[in-house]
């Protein structure tokens, strides 16, 4: 099967599992750059170069968001 | 006037189904980006939906919409060419090999040469005659015709036609920073042809078994085999095979680095069987 088709189902599923059981933005967000990262690293190489460095945006947008959270997560222990 | 516009006509239907396909590849990348725009526009509707009703769930199916929108956005813009167009290219270059061959009446089927110190890309070696042998002090890069006084010796080098498209491979795959011969695992062998057809999109089921040690068979499902019928009518398949054969020969030719004479190749109903013989002792 081809490999985009099956990086999408794989996802959509996994997105769709999540926002159901998921009662957390900053969970799913987690779970979802975790889910995308399986994905890219296994099927990536599979995609031509044009396609990899468009995902690699979303890839650098997860990343900052996780930043962001652990930054958040910190902020609060520190402050107690 | 009349005879002209026949073959006008004539033209335009042979063209008609190449243009059916690609304006049927056109519509399902339209298809793609609508779909996508659309899955993205549902996306933020929900996660403003959600943001203001507090709905965490909404939210979250939000940005998973948003996600799965962009990529199939980003899936859509791909721009390859298609191997149909390549292969009509190929057409006019083996019609070059095609008179070349029958000018110097050679009858003999090819021999594979893993590339070697002298031959970077290694080569197709098509001797005169059946009682052939090779010296390799007379072929490099180079050469094209191989001249010498012992008749056996005599014989044509032409470049394998693949050698571009494992260029490419290697540059994509990257990681294969060993020699794959170095390597000597069947399996590895296998991911790396699976790769090499899934990556240019011209194949798959790939297969490939070795009778005892001496007679290679592989067979793969082929996507476009129009090169394969104008070749295998022409009797050029054994000869100098087209990029994919060549190059999925040339990339076992590397693995067992032996040389490989080419027995067979057979396309039917797309499937692609290839019987190489490895000579052995040749390159040693």
């Amino acid at each position: 099967m081809n490999h985009k088709l099956i990086f999408l189902i794989v996802l959509t599923l996994f997105i769709a599992f999540i926002s159901i059981f998921v009662n957390e933005v900053k969970l799913f967000l987690i779970l979802l750059l975790i889910c995308f990262l399986l994905l890219y690293s296994l099927m990536g190489h599979y995609f031509n170069r044009r396609i990899q460095n468009n995902l690699n945006i979303i890839l650098y947008l997860g990343i900052g968001v996780f930043m962001v959270i652990v930054f958040q997560k910190a902020m609060e222990i520190l402050n107690g | 006037m009349a005879e002209g516009n026949n073959n006008h006509s004539n033209y335009s239907t042979a063209k008609n189904p190449l243009k059916k396909k690609v304006e049927i590849v056109s519509n399902l990348s339209l298809q793609k980006k609508i779909t996508g725009i659309l899955l993205a526009i549902f996306g933020v509707i929900l996660l403003i939906n959600g943001y203001f009703n507090n709905t965490v769930y909404f939210i979250n199916l939000g940005i998973g919409l948003i996600v799965i929108g962009w990529i199939l956005l980003i899936f859509s813009y791909e721009r390859y060419i298609k191997y149909d167009i390549t292969s009509n290219v190929l057409n006019d270059y083996m019609d070059i090999i095609k008179k070349l061959i029958k000018e110097l009446n050679i009858e003999t089927d090819g021999i594979v040469i893993p590339p070697k110190e002298n031959l970077k890309d290694g080569c197709i070696y098509l001797p005169l005659h059946r009682d052939f042998k090779i010296n390799f002090s007379l072929i490099d890069d180079s050469t094209l015709f191989v001249n010498s006084d012992n008749r056996d010796e005599m014989g044509i080098i032409l470049p394998p036609l693949g050698k571009g498209l494992i260029k490419l491979l290697k540059k994509y795959r990257g990681e294969y920073n060993v020699p794959l011969k170095e390597k000597n695992d069947i399996e590895e062998l296998l991911e790396y042809l699976d790769y090499f057809l899934t990556l240019f999109q011209v194949g798959n089921n790939i297969e490939v078994k070795i009778h005892n040690k001496d007679i290679v068979i592989i067979s793969y499902r082929i996507v476009d085999n129009s090169l394969c019928k104008k070749l295998q009518r022409e009797e050029l398949c054994n000869k100098c095979p087209c990029p994919i054969c060549g190059a999925i020969v040339l990339i076992i030719a590397e693995f067992l680095n032996e040389a490989l004479k080419i027995e067979s190749i057979v396309e039917k109903n797309k499937i692609v069987t290839i019987k190489l013989k490895i000579i052995r002792n040749i390159l040693k």
